[in-house]
């Protein structure tokens, strides 16, 4: 009896992956037709698939099927379709993923097309497409720039009687006495620093040392102290009362949620292209500075970073027809103005310009903050390793530890710096 | 003649019952059978999902047991599926005990008590959930309407933040509620009026009629709610928006799971991790069959 | 007498209170969602009152719209045909299954019994990408057929748990009709299907609903806006980057509560008439 089940199961095994893989997997595919796949929204969705029909409406030969989803979900999707060998022919990307998908061999280089004159990048500075290139291949080209920075209630600081702080010059060491200022004259408190991703935080003051956040194997620096200091501000505000509890900040919540728009942080750190969001949860006046100088800064700190990427997957079946839409995207003025920059502000100067005339008041803060940071702004770091995620996650629960009072400052500090060149390595 | 027989009613018995359960099984073949033994396989390979997997033996598994976050996310299923499956099973029976009545307002109670189960993983339910334990969220305004006055965070404390799961768990206690009332609805009436007739009271009725008739569908649910328990996953991604927060105690076994696939592309891992998850669950299941002999009951004996 | 009554009515009221009040708390979280699809954006997470200031019904106009080039009527229409499709292939093979394990004493049963059990411990995530593959070289992919035809081998849960309830049947109803001539499946369809008719519509409900609510399925397998599903398009309402929708997300989201409700509410009168309608009698 059991060997008779066995029999059965053999063949069950044996029978299956011969029907299945018997079927060829490539379906013919209509030259003309390509697949185009973002994450978004509804108003992302709408413009994009605007942008998708004026495409169509002028280039007739060739059509174009959109696939879109939120962001949660459209990486578990593409890393499917990945292993499926299924992938669009024209893909938004993410810088953190970016390393990733290019050692896997999943992204074409799109030097070929750039020579081939489909794609037109002559009114592109070299430093917006610094961030789609790994090791002197482009693999994806950046369809908005992101810096990071800090927003902060001007209203708070008036009431205070503090100075607004000049951003391109101020120090941690500003920071901290108008973060206690705040507090002791009005009791508004300051947020943890980038409770989601610390690593945004500390790679900051870390690159001001000349140094980065990861290296080739391992961490990208050795001297901890930059490190330390992160934690150490973080934990002076702590005691002092004027830092909101990480009970409160590390609760992940909606922007509208959060301790920043109920008023009770005079700051808050946000990439740039989250401004919008932010300032509508705040509902009140806010500004943008640069996060402030460490000590004896030896280089910049901020960089410009693409807040998203188109990327053609080396599997695509109409990879031409794919550069065509990516330039045309890139470069029209029209679709641009129907685009309104909502993927973050645009890369060519002729666009940008014409932009920066067109946008709401509060795109305007934005794209004035990027020319600001553009002016102080050092070259961006290589893509992020494949061990990010993991490293990041452990960088995460250590700062846990470390606001939370598990672990002592030292402790935590150096548990970063071996579990870091471990994971990394 | 009679030897030839038996086989032939035998052979007649096989075929019968594999055309009953042939829908399954062709599926169970054409679409379970090949992931599993894939996953199977990729449990001994390092596989990142973008590349091709490549055989590692069993270093997964030797990785596993000096992995903190594993060890971590292990203690906090336990947790919770010995906490939450009890509560919630408790809870459910007592509900639909309560309302194994047909008057239309218990129809309507019926209905709203079910609801918590319908929004599932909704976005709705992620909001709500946090809102309830923040600091300053609707349970301390409560506390502080009966003269307990706290600003603690529920949910952002790692010793209560496992707690705000187990409450949802028994929140969306629906789905075992809706057995146990379909399960006391086959209780035959005529066991209930003989009872009466022997002048049992509703005490003894309920333990003597109810409990060993409902038996079955407890197995059922007792089954189904460990194998839930130690697999959930939708309401601790929701709630902790997928980062097991503060400090991984909330980071059940799933969740892991899923990062370590999706986020950090470790498939070959996250296969081995799922594997021993089968291993635990097929262990806590076989405990339950095995004992179950002894105090479930069934109508129709087997073996017949 | 008069005591008892007495007694009998302070029973019923203290009952309906605490039955009431528990079902309040219950209830409180829709109850606000519900609130919310009124409200403004802004005034969402401002105030905690479950009484809109202002009724705002443009709020479900602009989450119907979605984005203007396909709309919630798309997503309806999708959701239902999936969802009833599966529904009654999950529920009807399920049965089947199930009379096979509970009634058939047929070679090899513990083992596929067991196998079942071994494909509900095994997280979807790891088995996600070699099912996906399948379906793709099966060439399935945008279209419903990944999410309906594995409906129809049947469910696990759904089968354990009609198999308990068929255990609880007694064999002699079976011989008694396997003496008036009725063969297997009749027993099986005219005997067993309708006295574990608590069971099939328990099942009904939960098929339902897990249709409507999934979310992994149509998005690995849905990649045209077209095929969307309601729990899909609800989703993709919220990006983190940019400002969200919240009250369309709302409005939305308790337009879709509705049909699974409605089908609790019409199928639940089943559950509750349970044996009384079957015939098992003596």
């Amino acid at each position: 009896m059991k060997r008779n089940l066995l029999i059965i199961a053999l063949a069950c095994m044996l029978l299956v992956p011969s029907f299945i893989f018997a079927q060829p997997a490539a379906e013919a595919s209509t030259s003309g037709t390509m697949r185009l796949a973002w994450w978004g929204n509804p108003t992302r969705d709408e413009r994009t698939l605007k942008a998708a029909d004026m495409f169509m409406a002028k280039y007739p030969e060739i059509k174009i099927e959109t696939e879109t989803t939120g962001w949660g979900g459209y990486w578990d999707k593409m890393n499917t379709q990945a292993a499926a060998g299924s992938l669009p022919d024209l893909m938004q990307h993410d810088y953190a993923y970016m390393l990733q998908w290019v050692s896997r061999n999943q992204l074409a280089d799109l030097t070929p097309y750039i020579q081939k004159g489909i794609i037109d990048l002559s009114k592109i500075n070299d430093s917006f497409l610094s961030g789609g290139r790994v090791d002197g291949k482009l693999y994806g080209i950046s369809l908005g720039t992101n810096a990071v920075c800090l927003t902060y209630d001007p209203a708070v600081l008036a009431k205070a009687g503090i100075a607004e702080p000049d951003s391109a010059t101020w120090t941690w060491e500003d920071f901290e006495r108008i973060a206690l200022e705040v507090y002791r004259k009005t009791g508004v408190q300051t947020i943890p620093f980038f409770t989601t991703d610390p690593k945004v935080g500390f790679d900051n003051m870390i690159r001001q040392t000349g140094a980065a956040t990861f290296g080739k194997s391992g961490l990208g620096f050795t001297d901890p102290a930059a490190l330390r200091e992160f934690y150490a501000i973080q934990l002076r505000l702590l005691d002092a009362g004027a830092l909101i509890r990480p009970e409160v900040a590390f609760v992940t919540v909606t922007p509208e949620e959060g301790e920043f728009a109920k008023g009770r942080s005079w700051v808050e750190f946000i990439w740039s292209n989250q401004f919008v969001s932010t300032q509508a949860a705040a509902k009140r006046p806010l500004k943008l500075a640069l996060l402030p100088n460490i000590k004896n800064a030896k280089a910049k700190g901020t960089f410009l970073k693409p807040s998203m990427f188109f990327s053609i997957p080396a599997s695509a079946e109409n990879p031409e027809a794919a550069a065509k839409f990516l330039n045309y995207f890139l470069n029209d003025i029209s679709v641009n103005d129907m685009l309104m920059g909502e993927r973050g502000v645009p890369i060519p100067d002729d666009v940008r310009d014409h932009m920066s005339t067109k946008v709401d008041a509060i795109n305007k803060q934005i794209f004035d903050y990027i020319s600001l940071a553009s002016k102080n702004a050092g070259p961006i770091d290589p893509p992020d390793p494949t061990a990010s995620g993991e490293f990041l996650k452990m960088v995460r629960d250590v700062t846990q530890e470390i606001l939370y009072k598990r672990v002592s400052l030292d402790a935590g500090v150096s548990k970063i710096m071996t579990q870091g060149n471990q994971i990394l390595k | 003649m009679k030897h030839i027989n038996r086989r032939t009613r035998t052979l007649m018995e096989d075929a019968a019952g594999y055309a009953f359960i042939s829908p399954w099984l062709l599926g169970f073949v054409a679409f379970s059978i090949i992931p599993i033994l894939f996953s199977l396989y990729y449990s001994f390979t390092d596989y990142d999902i973008l590349g091709d997997p490549v055989f590692n033996g069993l270093n997964n598994f030797r990785r596993m047991a000096g992995d903190q976050l594993f060890w971590q996310s292990l203690k906090v299923t336990f947790f919770y599926a010995f906490v939450s499956v009890p509560l919630r099973l408790i809870f459910a029976f007592f509900v639909a005990m309560l309302f194994n009545r047909g008057t239309r307002a218990i129809r309507f109670y019926q209905a709203v008590y079910y609801v918590p189960s319908l929004v599932g993983g909704s976005i709705a339910v992620a909001v709500m959930w946090r809102r309830l334990f923040m600091a300053d969220g609707a349970l301390n305004a409560a506390l502080a309407k009966i003269g307990i006055i706290t600003e603690y965070s529920w949910i952002g404390n790692p010793d209560t933040a496992i707690w705000t799961l187990i409450v949802l768990a028994i929140w969306q206690f629906g789905s075992s509620m809706l057995i146990f009332l379909a399960g006391l609805r086959q209780i035959p009436k005529e066991l209930y009026e003989a009872a009466s007739i022997d002048g049992a009271g509703s005490f003894r009725k309920f333990l003597n009629i109810t409990v060993p008739q409902i038996t079955p569908v407890l197995f059922f649910n007792l089954v189904m709610q460990l194998i839930n328990g130690f697999t959930v996953f939708t309401q601790a991604f929701v709630v902790s928006g997928g980062s097991g927060d503060p400090l991984n105690s909330t980071l059940v076994y799933a969740l892991y799971l899923y990062q370590r696939a999706f986020k950090f592309y470790n498939m070959g891992y996250s296969s081995a991790m799922a594997w021993v998850l089968v291993l635990i669950i097929g262990v806590m299941t076989g405990i339950v069959f095995k004992t179950s002999s002894s105090w479930v009951f069934y109508e129709a004996k087997e073996g017949k | 007498m008069t005591n008892y009554k007495i007694k009998h009515i302070l029973g019923q009221t203290v009952f309906h209170i605490v039955v009431i009040l528990l079902g309040f708390i219950m209830l409180y979280p829709i109850l606000w969602m519900v609130s919310n699809s009124f409200k403004d954006n802004a005034d969402i997470f401002n105030t905690s009152s479950l009484i809109p200031e202002t009724f705002r019904f443009d709020n479900y106009a602009r989450g119907w719209r979605f984005n203007n080039s396909v709309t919630f009527s798309t997503f309806f229409y999708n959701s239902f045909y999936y969802t009833i499709i599966s529904t009654i292939g999950s529920v009807i093979a399920s049965s089947l299954v199930a009379y096979g394990f509970a009634r058939v004493p047929f070679r090899g049963r513990s083992f596929w019994y067991g196998c079942m059990f071994m494909t509900m411990m095994i997280p979807y995530q790891v088995v996600m990408v070699p099912q996906f593959i399948i379906f793709h070289k099966l060439g399935w992919i945008n279209s419903f057929k990944p999410l309906i035809i594995p409906q129809f081998a049947g469910l696990p849960f759904f089968i354990f748990l009609m198999v308990q309830f068929i255990r609880q049947i007694p064999y002699e109803l079976d011989d008694s009709a396997k003496i008036d001539g009725c063969n297997r499946f009749m027993i099986y369809s005219r005997i067993l299907f309708p006295l574990i008719k608590p069971a099939v519509i328990t099942s009904t409900i939960f098929s339902f609903y897990w249709r409507w609510d999934d979310f992994l399925g149509p998005l690995l397998f849905l990649n045209k806006p077209r095929l969307f599903t309601v729990s899909l398009a609800l989703r993709m309402f919220s990006d983190p980057m940019t400002s969200t929708d919240w009250s369309a997300i709302f409005a939305m989201g308790t337009l879709t509560l509705l049909p699974v409700l409605v089908i609790f509410l019409i199928f639940q009168k089943y559950i509750v008439q349970g044996l009384v309608t079957t015939g098992l009698k003596g």
